[in-house]
């Protein structure tokens, strides 16, 4: 299958799955405090060779689709702006010294599970920080800000290694 | 030239990134309701209302006992009200014609087909919109309590901003005394709390006393339930006190609701003004 006709695929995929499923779970009343956001797991299948240039439009414009569904325009996208931004840092970081092949994207299969979960960790703390700092305009604390993102990435975290092990092939 | 281009192959993930977050900041700061300005893309947009519909019609009938219940114990409520005489709530709103009685307000029965509660900005969605009349600034009543008024309507959804928003503002009326106090959704408040500012330290106040609407403010009639007093506090220094009320209406399973049109709503906006000039 086509490259771009899969990553679309993704796309849709990753927005049903966080519409349909995880806006609708009850956290046994912790929903304050609990409430992840899985379309940043969309940049685990981008190949580690596209520009940053085009990775920003692409998260920018992803962004903006889950804000519509969620009424909050320009939160999600900005915060998929900033690890869109900070991937290839993240990934100089996590990648093994031999590296990868330039057409290959950071799953948790081609990274292995440890590093995977290091980088996945990384970005979405990252997400959710912003998220949640933007939703709450210095209203809230910012030690209840790092307690939602860091409880909101472990969730998300799950349930993007669920999503990968569910759609892609293990090779 | 040259220079500048390099310089710009080098740095310009920096400066798209940097253009791209500004507009989001455009989008997040720029006016004072979060609602009005994402008319492009917000969940009164067709695409987006119809596939939460979709899931809402898959949902509904997971709770079609409960809902079904509520109407039950609603319709009895209203019989009692009407003391014999019936009610037609269909899908268009009813105008009645009386010399002695001038009729006020209109309903039209709604679903909420989306609604969020845990997250700071909650908003509702509403199965219809412009097309069957609904306008902005309606209010918008469940089968316990008030939910919230309309600030956006596409032709066939309409977007609610509800109690348990930072920017919902209602003038409210505590049953037994009368007093005024002001409905707010303060932080620390959970989703089914709000605060009622305002009212003078001195009343009488008792836990579990009612709060209703006052018909004063153009969204819904007199005495719609608000909810139920659960604590109070004395605010310091200013002679008033704070409490916090428990909402009639649940967010997690409002379903069934109607909408309000206020037919004499020009006449109290211009009668406000009138007041307000002659100060």
């Amino acid at each position: 299958m086509n490259n771009s006709i899969k990553n679309t695929l993704h796309f849709i995929g990753l927005l049903a799955a966080q519409v349909l499923i995880v806006d609708q779970i009850d956290f046994l009343g912790l929903n304050a405090y609990i409430n992840p956001i899985l379309i940043g797991a969309y940049l685990f299948f981008i190949p580690l060779n596209w520009k940053t240039n085009q990775l920003l439009f692409v998260a920018f414009f992803i962004g903006i689709i889950l804000d519509a569904f969620h009424n909050t325009l320009g939160m999600n996208a900005s915060a998929m702006l900033t690890i869109a931004f900070f991937r290839p840092a993240f990934l100089r970081i996590i990648l093994p010294r031999e590296g990868l092949a330039s057409d290959s994207s950071p799953t948790v299969f081609t990274l292995k599970t440890t590093k995977f979960l290091i980088f996945s960790g990384i970005l979405f703390f990252v997400y959710h920080l912003v998220y949640f700092s933007l939703e709450s305009l210095i209203i809230e604390s910012f030690i209840t800000i790092l307690i939602k993102a860091v409880l909101s990435s472990i969730f998300a975290i799950l349930l993007a290694l669920l999503y990968q092990y569910l759609t892609l092939k293990k090779h | 030239m040259r220079n500048f281009l390099l310089f710009f192959q080098k740095y310009g993930a920096v400066f798209i990134f940097m253009i791209l977050q500004g507009i989001c900041m455009l989008f997040i700061f720029s006016k004072t309701n979060p609602y009005q300005h994402s008319r492009f893309a917000n969940s009164s947009n067709q695409i987006i209302g119809n596939i939460y519909s979709g899931i809402n019609n898959i949902k509904s009938y997971l709770y079609l006992q409960e809902e079904n219940a509520l109407l039950k114990k609603q319709n009895t409520e209203l019989q009692q009200k009407l003391k014999g005489s019936n009610i037609v709530v269909g899908h268009y709103f009813e105008k009645k014609e009386d010399t002695i009685y001038m009729q006020q307000y209109s309903f039209q029965s709604v679903s909420v087909i989306q609604s969020t509660r845990n997250r700071k900005y909650n908003f509702l969605t509403l199965n219809k919109g412009s097309a069957n009349g609904l306008k902005k600034d309606m209010g918008v009543v469940g089968t316990n309590g008030i939910l919230g008024y309309i600030v956006a309507t596409s032709n066939h959804f309409a977007t609610v901003l509800p109690i348990i928003h930072p920017r919902f503002e209602l003038p409210v009326r505590h049953k037994n005394t009368h007093s005024f106090g002001f409905l707010s959704w303060e932080q620390g408040n959970n989703y089914n709390e709000a605060t009622v500012s305002g009212i003078a330290k001195i009343t009488d106040i008792t836990i579990g006393d009612t709060i209703i609407t006052t018909g004063g403010e153009n969204y819904f009639p007199e005495g719609e339930l608000v909810g139920f007093v659960k604590s109070k506090t004395e605010e310091i220094g200013k002679g008033t006190q704070i409490i916090t009320i428990t909402l009639a209406e649940d967010y997690g399973s409002a379903y069934n609701a109607y909408t309000i049109e206020n037919i004499a709503k020009q006449e109290l906006e211009q009668l406000i003004d009138a007041t307000i000039i002659n100060e």
